[in-house]
């Protein structure tokens, strides 16, 4: 990527940056909304990781990673940079914002059920070490493949796909022993 | 072990075919550690959550603001490294001969200054010049003075409303002392585009019947001798309450990339008066825009905001 200086860069750049928006969003926003149990945050740090690569597209070379490596590696640094904040300021759990946002309207019994499964699910995903946290939302969360987690958090392939499996067995466990206790 | 790590590929493979798409039966073989584990898999894909529409427009048109900004912050940098290459050529080296011509610079601007507030001629009006330049100073998005665009601007529409006065700074070009002179062509043809309103919604009648069809014409003209380009080519039109609430979008048509002088595109949308979740919304006044859109003329370019269309459904 060069410099917007002339008409024809300055469009090529807002069209590539606008195309790969489209690809991103989605995969990205699900990635940090498997990271954090708020949706409100989820948008902030899903802004707060496209503004960081508009600001920095200029620098990203795509001989050096894919765009999918590079992206992934703002938004893994932008959710420990949250939770890093986090640390230093407490604050309330969120882990039942999904229920609590609603809390006025009176729901179906199964949709609350399901609600109810996918606080406790994302509360067992939170006690998980970060690291597997990672592998699960870059899996389930974006879709990417083992190669591609991978490549962006820095593990050979057949590591991901080990952490993967131990990381899901985990959660099962955890889930089940929530869901019993 | 090796029967760990057959599971374990057995594992892999059945939910990266699942998170393909693809239809997963396990095998009589398969063990219950291994079954149990890509079930769970499956509901762990249940937590996937979608960003609103809302949300993936507004931080669209924060992007693109920002774009905007970067480019115009590359070409002021790209007219002071020119400026700075100009004075190293034309002006001796000599510290004594720079002293010199500096001083001379500063008292020709100040000479014109002085003559342009009239305190050597004390006839001229102080205020036109300064009216001038304030208007210029409201850059592309606020050239109008018309009255729709204002209620407009007063009532902001989700997407922009907080971060209008923002967006009208993203578009300040280089305002000269007299107002006009600096503003290169293509500026001049991206605000005349943005004076006279020649992104359009229109709808046919204003008020309408429950439960009718309503529609709607969204139309490009280029009015100048210049062609534009214009982005997005396939804009979505957002449906709002007086609340400003998202109501229902529009589907995306195809428009015209560019425009060549004098061209002029329609687009036809047709709203069936239903909601995001299909059902016929309640009778009262909704509003529809189409967020932002770019057009490029040359090297400029500029974000145009238009006014919204209403349209009253009458009570059943």
């Amino acid at each position: 990527m060069t410099g917007v200086n002339s008409s024809k860069e300055t469009r090529g750049k807002r069209e590539i940056f606008a195309e790969l928006y489209e690809e991103f969003l989605p995969r990205i926003y699900r990635y940090i909304r498997y990271r954090v149990n708020s949706e409100e945050v989820t948008e902030d740090l899903t802004s707060a990781v496209f503004e960081k690569a508009l600001t920095n597209f200029d620098k990203y070379s795509k001989e050096k990673a894919t765009f999918s490596t590079w992206i992934f590696s703002i938004a893994r640094n932008v959710v420990i940079d949250h939770y890093r904040t986090q640390a230093r300021r407490p604050t309330l759990s969120l882990e039942k914002s999904e229920i609590d946002v609603q809390s006025n309207e009176p729901l179906p019994a199964d949709t609350l059920e399901k609600m109810e499964e996918r606080d406790k699910l994302r509360a067992c995903i939170s006690r998980l070490p970060a690291e597997e946290q990672e592998i699960i939302a870059l899996k389930f969360g974006s879709g990417l493949n083992n190669r591609q987690i991978a490549r962006t958090m820095g593990l050979s392939e057949s590591n991901v796909g080990t952490r993967l499996y131990r990381a899901v067995r985990k959660l099962r466990d955890s889930f089940h022993e929530a869901e019993n206790g | 072990m090796g029967k760990e790590k057959n599971g374990e590929q057995e594992f892999l493979r059945d939910i990266d075919r699942f998170l393909n798409g693809e239809e997963v039966t396990p095998d009589e073989e398969t063990g219950e550690d291994v079954r149990s584990a890509v079930e769970f898999a499956h509901k762990l894909t249940e937590l996937r959550a979608e960003p609103s529409r809302e949300f993936q427009e507004s931080l669209k048109s924060r992007l693109l603001r920002k774009l905007t900004e970067q480019e115009m912050a590359a070409r002021e940098r790209a007219g002071a490294g020119w400026f700075s290459g100009f004075l190293d050529r034309v002006v001796p080296q000599s510290p004594v001969w720079r002293t010199a011509v500096v001083t001379v610079a500063i008292m020709v601007v100040a000479a014109g200054i002085m003559w342009q507030t009239g305190l050597f001629t004390m006839t001229s009006a102080p205020g036109e010049g300064a009216e001038t330049a304030g208007d210029n100073d409201r850059g592309l998005v606020e050239m109008t003075s018309d009255d729709t665009q204002k209620d407009w601007s007063q009532n902001g529409m989700a997407a922009f409303g907080e971060e209008e006065e923002e967006e009208e700074e993203a578009f300040v070009s280089s305002p000269s002392e007299d107002g006009l002179s600096t503003l290169d062509s293509e500026l001049e043809v991206l605000m005349e585009i943005s004076s006279h309103d020649e992104i359009t919604i229109t709808i046919e009648p204003l008020t309408t019947q429950y439960g009718t069809e309503v529609t709607l014409t969204l139309t490009f003209r280029n009015s100048s001798s210049t062609a534009v380009t214009i982005d997005p080519i396939q804009p979505e039109i957002f449906v709002r309450g007086l609340d400003n609430e998202l109501v229902y979008t529009l589907p995306a048509v195809d428009g015209p990339e560019e425009l060549l002088p004098s061209e002029s595109f329609q687009m036809i949308y047709i709203w069936n008066q239903q909601d995001n979740s299909g059902a016929q919304v309640p009778a009262g006044t909704y509003r529809f825009n189409i967020g932002s859109i770019i057009i490029t003329c040359g090297a400029n370019s500029g974000v145009i905001i238009t006014p919204p269309a209403e349209v009253v459904i009458l009570e059943q």
